[in-house]
């Protein structure tokens, strides 16, 4: 899999990545790695460089370490995403169902490539191997990229974690403009 | 709630559950939880539900529940009138005022929302006479949909942490490992390994500190049974962990989850704060001596971190890689400790075998293969959603009587068993029973039980070349039969579908597929191929007429597939 790198990125908030440090309230280990740059992903949206040299000083793990398993990982991109990542299962239930032309019909709608970003900074565009939601596919999965706080919401069981993720079932090419509809004055 | 600190004050604390529970004769309205309702508004549904009982005051009346996946997800969201059982399907939120008033207070049915048999075309009011429910046999599944998953106490009322009970006062670990190698049951992560022999290799290995982990990172495209155990019924899970802790002397487990489940993260979450608050997790675990704790660690996104090397070296914060073996993980796995690596299903099998004996579990099933096995029906298929079957039900069984057929009119070409490493058996085949070495035979394999069936408007080289893209872009690159052998597959794969295909290209994706089972460090190599090898096997001529230019049998393009 090959991933961009940005080479000058925006300054960020190290304040942030402190905080989700200190929330594990532990010295931190190698075998942590890889929580740390979940919660670093989800606190701006993408692994930036700043912040893993920041994480490299804080546990003493190498940044070429960080790297290696950043970069080995689906989950982590090192290049900023849209206000809303959408998702877009092709695993093999949904690829069966039509998940293909429901690709084609979001690029074209969106005027980017699957893994681009809208110059607007609106729409991240993905696809995923699979959600587990096989039974309804085609899956659709709009949510914000960064997971802060602010984006929490009420999972089916009422717990409050970050999740934020709308998931459409049955999503037929037909349907996408009405989905992006729900994001795009938000 | 108080700690637990005795086995009898267990047993006490569900007797006052079970007397509690029959006293309470309101009718229950159970809304189906899962991922697949929710996507069709089941949390909605369930709000619309809390607030009229809220505004009308109805709180001694009727009892609200929402449960994990159901199964009958392509019909969601569903909804389930305790006792009477009264199923109703594609509820939506105006439908909970008559639901609580016609129904759950006046024990009526409302015929517009009950589910139609589309080959018969009449109205099933019970949820039991349902054919997709009627012909399964829940063993694992059995509590899904009966029980809150956020209810530690719910799962105690079904009997729960029983299974623990009997295992720490009426059997030694070793007894509980026989039971367990008795009963017949192999992994249900794919592989099919018995699991009491692997218990008894960790067991016996040398060292004070053993590790145990649930793989729980269903990579499987097409399989999402173990998302739905651990959104629906975490607790039994937690329960075989504590029962296999016990007989291998692990202290410390794992729940390796993928990160693409928010809900089944969060869920196992909460129940493991409440198992650890009730004390039974912990030191001393209900006064037996017995130390056992549980943490999860999310997956971030890569298949292979499935096979069990790779997942240790995920753990501990690395690529996930995998590495030779041996040495096996039960003898130097997690930070070089004796760690056994269980699959979600295989764990949540445990407490009813315990419960209920190895005899009985292994009267269940074929020769080979005891037990059940829960399948995700998916694809082209009327009744897409989980599927619970004893060993022996044969393919067609599973997509005809229990899936309802082929949806839209059309026919059955062919099913595809095991995912990316598994196969397409074609029609002619689905009388195969599905156990470990019939489907083996016919070039599939169990795999972690994704079953996709495919209409004959699909392209089969299209799905070999689908899959091998899969297998390409997971490939971890550590190995070079994997990395570059899957590539070159790929290439020759695509230019077949582009109407590029050469002489010899099938003999050339053959060989090549031969020599990567061959020569790759681990599963995902050794697999890989398969769907290729299992389409050239029973499919030839639609790679020789891809080759030969000659049209494609089906009207799509064989990149594009069948649309829905």
């Amino acid at each position: 899999m090959k991933k961009e790198i940005l080479t000058k990125e925006p300054p960020i908030d190290l304040e942030t990545l402190e905080r989700e440090i200190a929330s594990f309230n532990r010295k931190l280990s190698s075998g942590d790695l890889i929580a740390i740059l979940q919660k670093t992903q989800d606190a701006y949206g993408y692994l930036p460089r700043g912040g893993l040299e920041f994480i490299s000083r804080e546990t003493s793990i190498p940044l070429a370490r960080i790297f290696g398993v950043a970069t080995f990982y689906a989950q982590f991109s090192f290049i900023p995403k849209g206000k809303y990542t959408i998702r877009v299962c092709t695993g093999t239930a949904c690829h069966v169902r039509g998940a293909g032309q429901v690709v084609e019909e979001l690029e074209r709608n969106l005027g980017i490539k699957e893994g681009d970003t809208t110059k607007d900074l609106k729409f991240t565009l993905q696809s995923v191997a699979c959600l587990g939601t096989c039974a309804l596919g085609p899956i659709v999965v709009v949510g914000s990229s960064v997971k802060s706080g602010a984006s929490c919401c009420d999972t089916p069981f009422g717990h409050k974690v970050a999740l934020g993720d709308k998931f459409y079932g049955q999503v037929a090419p037909e349907k996408v403009e009405e989905i992006l509809e729900n994001y795009r004055e938000a | 709630m108080d700690k637990l600190t005795s086995i009898d004050a267990l047993k006490a604390l569900r007797e006052r559950l079970k007397k509690e529970q029959k006293a309470d004769k309101r009718p229950t309205v159970v809304v189906c939880g899962g991922t697949g309702c929710d996507t069709f508004g089941g949390h909605a549904l369930y709000n619309a539900f809390e607030n009229l009982v809220e505004k009308r005051q109805l709180q001694e009346k009727v009892r609200l529940k929402k449960t994990g996946c159901q199964g009958l997800c392509e019909r969601g969201p569903l909804v389930n009138i305790l006792p009477s059982n009264i199923f109703y399907q594609k509820v939506k939120e105006q439908d909970a005022t008559s639901i609580l008033e016609e129904t759950a207070l006046s024990g009526g049915v409302i015929q517009k929302l009950l589910y139609t048999d589309p080959n018969t075309n009449q109205k099933v009011v019970y949820q039991q006479d349902i054919p997709f429910y009627k012909k399964q046999h829940r063993i694992v599944l059995m509590h899904n949909g009966i029980i809150d998953p956020l209810s530690i106490n719910d799962y105690i009322t079904v009997d729960g942490y029983a299974s623990l009970e009997k295992a720490l006062t009426k059997m030694t670990p070793d007894q509980v490992i026989e039971e367990i190698t008795g009963s017949g049951l192999r992994g249900r992560g794919g592989a099919g390994f018995s699991t009491g022999t692997k218990w008894r290799f960790v067991r016996n290995a040398p060292g004070d500190k053993k590790y145990l982990i649930c793989n729980g990172d269903e990579g499987d495209p097409g399989a999402f049974m173990d998302r739905s155990v651990l959104e629906g019924n975490p607790h039994s899970v937690i329960e075989g962990m504590l029962i296999a802790a016990y007989a291998m002397g692990a202290q410390e487990g794992f729940f390796y989850v993928r990160a693409e489940y928010p809900l089944a993260v969060a869920n196992v979450g909460i129940a493991i704060q409440q198992t650890r608050d009730l004390g039974l997790l912990g030191k001393n675990i209900l006064g037996s001596g017995l130390d056992f704790d549980l943490e999860i660690k999310k997956g971030a996104g890569a298949f292979v971190c499935g096979e069990e090397t790779a997942l240790i070296a995920s753990i501990e914060g690395k690529r996930g890689m995998p590495r030779t073996r041996p040495p096996y993980p039960a003898i130097s796995g997690l930070w070089g400790k004796p760690t056994c690596i269980n699959n979600v299903e295989t764990l949540a099998n445990i407490p009813p075998i315990i419960e209920k004996g190895a005899k009985w579990y292994s009267g269940i099933g074929t020769a080979g293969s005891k037990g059940t096995k829960i399948f995700a029906l998916a694809g082209n298929v009327r009744n897409t959603g989980l599927v619970e079957v004893p060993m022996g039900t044969t393919i067609r069984e599973i997509i005809f009587d229990i899936g309802g057929g082929i949806a839209r009119k059309r026919n059955c070409k062919a099913a595809q068993i095991g995912g990316p490493s598994g196969g397409c058996i074609p029609v002619e085949y689905l009388d195969t029973p599905i156990d470990y070495e019939s489907l083996q035979k016919v070039g599939a394999i169990m795999g972690s039980g994704g079953l996709i069936v495919m209409d004959d408007k699909t392209s089969m080289v299209g799905m070999a070349k689908y899959f091998m893209n899969f297998i390409q872009d997971e490939s971890c690159g550590k190995c070079v039969p994997c990395r570059i052998g899957t590539r070159r597959m790929l290439e020759i794969l695509t230019r077949i579908c582009d109407g590029q295909g050469r002489e010899g290209d099938v003999e050339l994706l053959s060989e090549l597929a031969t020599k990567i089972k061959e020569t790759s460090l681990c599963g995902l190599g050794q697999t890989g191929p398969n769907p290729v090898l299992s389409t050239i096997r029973y499919f030839r001529h639609e790679y020789d007429d891809l080759i030969k230019g000659k049209k494609p049998q089906q009207t799509e393009k064989p990149s594009d597939v069948s649309a829905a």
